[in-house]
């Protein structure tokens, strides 16, 4: 059983062996027994345990098995106790909220390279259930990601059957009822009464449904591809705008359908406005968080909705957060994490505030951090393979005049973090 | 669908200041601020709208039809402005005198976000689409805890001038009168641009800077894309709450001053002022014909007449006229029966607007017109658009407008001192930065 999770991580996570992890572990057999794999397989990690005081005595019953089976194991066990009776309500949002944001401050603070989550093969098939009581697209239904920025799931492929075979085998122990607080209910009813039903209706039923969790995957990966073939037929590119005819567009049916292939990419969710937008009149448009639909006469107009001389946006010392034209998180560290494409760590002191956010011009030029000297900016993006589209899209974060970040791709030299830093800024794009 | 939450606040000035930054990164904003005025009409103290989902721009209107189906479409918070210039949709009128703004005529945008508060409560009326954000927004506004002090400076020195000069318009005020004499019309409100070219000016803060000298009772900042309206109103054009509409028109204006004697004196003066009463009561009295259009069969009633107002730059006299509908009726409908307010045309409305449109040299867009929000319910609330900086970022051009009411008996020099007066607050805005 642990050869199988070892070829697991081996196939699909190979990175785990490299940089110390968290686990979260509420105590329940999951995450006990992922803890456990981990162990057995000698990869670096502590453990973190979120207290929510939902069960009273029991709930830090839970904390303290948590803290037990660190000790054991000879790991550090971090706990963070959360009071959430204040507002009854939204627990379970909240919780999942405070939990993941608990994690991420871990990982900032204490240099960890990821979490992982126990979600297992259950718990997928779980999601899918509600999400399609609730209405969903193709999205919705291929699968808790297995890797999603900072999270590891490492278990989704393991069944729950599984898991409580490994634990009983190895005798190990674990909490009961003590796992996911989020949308309790609903899963547990699913859980009890509906997925054992299922189960009965084939005796492959689990592995059928991975499958086809995979092929919906793969379908939609296929819908992408269908998308950028479509794309290419029906806009034609204008300079900043892309222009489409409302008569070939309102040929395509199903049409939102259509409308969602084509325009879900610019951030669109609402098709009912954009079918009026076609039959209105002029002036009138749609906007998403990075666009704008516009109707004029036969065309519908696609842009991107900083224009013109709305063309950068400030960020100021104070801000912790921007919505346009990106969702960006500022936050202030005390050290470096793992940078990546979507998070940038620079040197606070060699900022010039307000920053300004703004499309790459031509003629810009940037010190890509891990290279001598400078480079056009067009140039980089030649060397990164870049459609149009996405070098029209792209955005660089500045001081003054000059690039601290091509956003989502690449540092500048010049700000990086160094032995002489005091101060740390970190960005993150959602 | 909208989902809503309320939080309390401690600190409501800091909380203002903070929700007004917050806002500054989207490309439309409403930002409407009574100014902790007791108004017993208001149904916020103060009300935001970010995040557009939805928006129509109408360059030229030419019927009520599009702003309708718009309405009926969305049935949600519509935020926006109707421009002087809507009237050509409603009458049989027109508008060529010389635009440097280039705003479109009707303009309303559909919030994914909707902030609004009273007293210490705030409340988050979000899309569903985005109502996961609401905690998190409200976090982010409270933590940037920020007082805004340093108003930055202008960008380019400002300097104003005026569309037309003194004596043309002591020649054209005497036309005016000249077509009251001959019986065209009673009353008409006659109105001057004063502009900036190639200037930049940082909204915000100019916005700020207005406010803070005359803390109306309608303040107003609202964007969409590069055209900004930063809006110091002292006045209600309409507003339906259920069944119930309220108009409180402003005619009458009256200096203040440093000495509680005098300032008492020019409030005095203005209360028993013969030809001010004048304007205000022909303005009443139109406004109680507008809206007797569309209410119920005896409903209008005139709630205050020639009642004087103190404002921290100014005394005026507001009179308020209020009147039950019909709940089926539709509301842009119950606006088009009244639009534009008479207060700024005159009387009779639509002999004054052919006149106004001779006269005057400036297409009044925006100016004029009437900014507000629709709600979900049908319920709206609409201001006048006087005292106003108008700002296209992208052209470069800063406007104000500022006139007053000419009767027969209206004096052209002191007409141009109250315009002088009235425009005060712009120009001190954005000359002295």
């Amino acid at each position: 059983m642990l050869e199988e999770f070892e070829r697991h991580i081996k196939t699909d996570f190979p990175f785990m062996e490299d940089h110390t992890f968290i686990i979260a572990c509420s105590g329940g057999v999951d995450s006990v027994v992922l803890v456990h794999l981990c162990h057995q397989l000698g990869l670096p990690f502590d453990l973190a345990h979120c207290n929510f005081n939902l069960r009273g005595e029991e709930s830090d019953a839970d904390q303290y098995f948590v803290e037990q089976l660190a000790q054991k194991l000879g790991r550090t066990c971090h706990v963070k106790s959360f009071d959430t009776t204040a507002d009854k309500g939204s627990i379970q949002m909240r919780a999942r909220k405070l939990r993941y944001t608990w994690f991420q401050q871990l990982i900032d603070n204490k240099d960890y390279g990821y979490v992982l989550t126990a979600h297992h093969a259950d718990d997928d098939l779980e999601t899918f259930v509600i999400n399609l009581s609730r209405g969903t697209g193709i999205e919705g239904l291929s699968g808790i990601p297995a890797l999603n920025q900072n999270v590891v799931r490492p278990l989704l492929p393991f069944s729950r059957e599984w898991i409580l075979a490994y634990a009983t085998y190895h005798d190990i122990a674990w909490r009961e009822d003590s796992s996911n607080i989020e949308n309790k209910y609903l899963r547990n009813r699913i859980r009890h009464e509906i997925i054992p039903r299922m189960k009965l209706l084939h005796p492959n039923f689990m592995a059928n449904f991975l499958l086809t969790r995979d092929f919906l995957h793969e379908a939609s990966v296929l819908q992408k591809d269908y998308a950028k073939t479509l794309r290419q037929k029906l806009f034609v590119n204008q300079g900043d705008t892309i222009k489409i005819d409302i008569e070939q567009l309102r040929a395509l049916e199903p049409s939102k359908a259509y409308l969602y292939l084509l325009f879900h990419d610019f951030g669109f969710t609402q098709w009912q406005d954009i079918v009026h937008l076609m039959t209105g009149m002029s002036g009138k448009e749609v906007h998403s968080r990075t666009h704008r639909l516009l109707k004029n006469r036969d065309h519908l107009l696609l842009a991107s909705r900083i224009q013109g001389t709305v063309s950068a946006f400030e960020i100021h010392h104070f801000q912790r957060e921007l919505l346009h034209p990106m969702r960006l998180k500022i936050t202030e560290v005390e050290k470096m994490g793992v940078a990546s494409a979507n998070t940038l760590y620079v040197d606070k002191e060699k900022l010039n505030y307000p920053l300004m956010i703004r499309k790459w011009q031509k003629g810009d030029y940037f010190y890509p951090l891990g290279m001598v000297g400078k480079k056009k900016v067009s140039k980089f993006f030649k060397d990164e393979k870049m459609d149009v589209f996405s070098k029209e899209r792209q955005w660089v974060l500045c001081s003054d005049a000059a690039i601290v970040w091509v956003i989502g791709k690449r540092a500048d030299d010049r700000f990086k973090v160094t032995k002489a830093t005091q101060n740390i800024i970190k960005m993150t794009v959602q | 669908m909208r989902v809503t939450r309320s939080f309390h606040i401690e600190s409501i000035p800091r909380f203002k200041d903070a929700i007004l930054l917050w806002a500054q990164q989207f490309e439309q904003v409403a930002w409407l601020d009574s100014n902790f005025h007791n108004d017993r009409h208001g149904v916020f103290e103060g009300i935001l709208a970010v995040d557009s989902q939805t928006s129509l721009s109408v360059k030229t209107c030419k019927n009520i039809d599009e702003a309708k189906d718009f309405y009926d479409e969305t049935q949600d918070w519509l935020f926006g402005y109707f421009s002087y210039d809507f009237k050509n949709a409603l009458e049989k009128l027109e508008s060529t005198n010389h635009d440097g703004l280039g705003f479109p005529e009707l303009y309303f945008f559909q919030p994914r976000k909707v902030i609004g508060f009273k007293a210490h409560m705030v409340t988050f009326m979000y899309m569903d689409s985005v109502a996961d954000a609401i905690e998190s927004d409200f976090e982010t506004i409270v933590g940037y805890d920020v007082r805004i002090t340093d108003h930055r400076q202008q960008i380019d020195h400002v300097k104003i001038k005026l569309r037309i000069h003194k004596d043309e318009y002591f020649d054209r005020i005497a036309q005016l009168q000249h077509y009251i004499q001959r019986g065209n019309i009673y009353e008409a409100n006659f109105c001057q641009e004063c502009y900036a070219v190639d200037t930049s000016i940082d909204p915000l803060s100019t916005y700020l800077r207005l406010n803070s000298i005359s803390e109306p009772p309608f303040a107003v900042f609202f964007r969409f894309d590069d055209k900004f309206l930063l809006s110091a109103s002292p006045e209600r054009y309409l507003q339906k709450k259920g069944d119930t509409i309220v108009s409180q028109p402003i005619k009458g204006t009256a200096p203040r001053s440093d000495d509680p004697h005098q300032d008492n004196v020019f409030k005095m003066q203005l209360q028993i002022d013969g030809k001010e009463r004048a304007e205000n009561i022909m303005i009443a009295d139109l406004v109680r014909n507008d809206l007797s259009r569309s209410a119920l069969k005896g409903s209008v009633i005139v709630e205050e007449l020639c009642k004087v107002y103190s404002f921290k730059q100014v005394h005026q006299m507001i009179s308020t006229i209020t009147a039950k509908v019909d709940p089926d009726q539709h509301p842009m409908d119950i606006i088009a029966e009244t639009f534009p307010m008479g207060s700024m045309t005159g009387a009779p409305k639509i002999a004054a607007m052919k006149i106004i449109e001779e006269l005057e040299v400036t297409k009044r867009g925006l100016y004029s017109g009437a900014v507000g929000y629709f709600d979900p319910k049908g319920n709206f609330d609409f201001n006048v658009v006087i005292r106003s900086i108008l700002y296209n970022a992208t052209k470069k051009y800063i406007s104000y407008s500022v006139g007053s009411a000419i009767t027969a008996k209206s004096i052209p020099e002191s007409e141009y001192e109250e315009c002088l007066l009235k425009a005060k607050a712009m120009r001190s805005v954005l000359e002295e930065g």
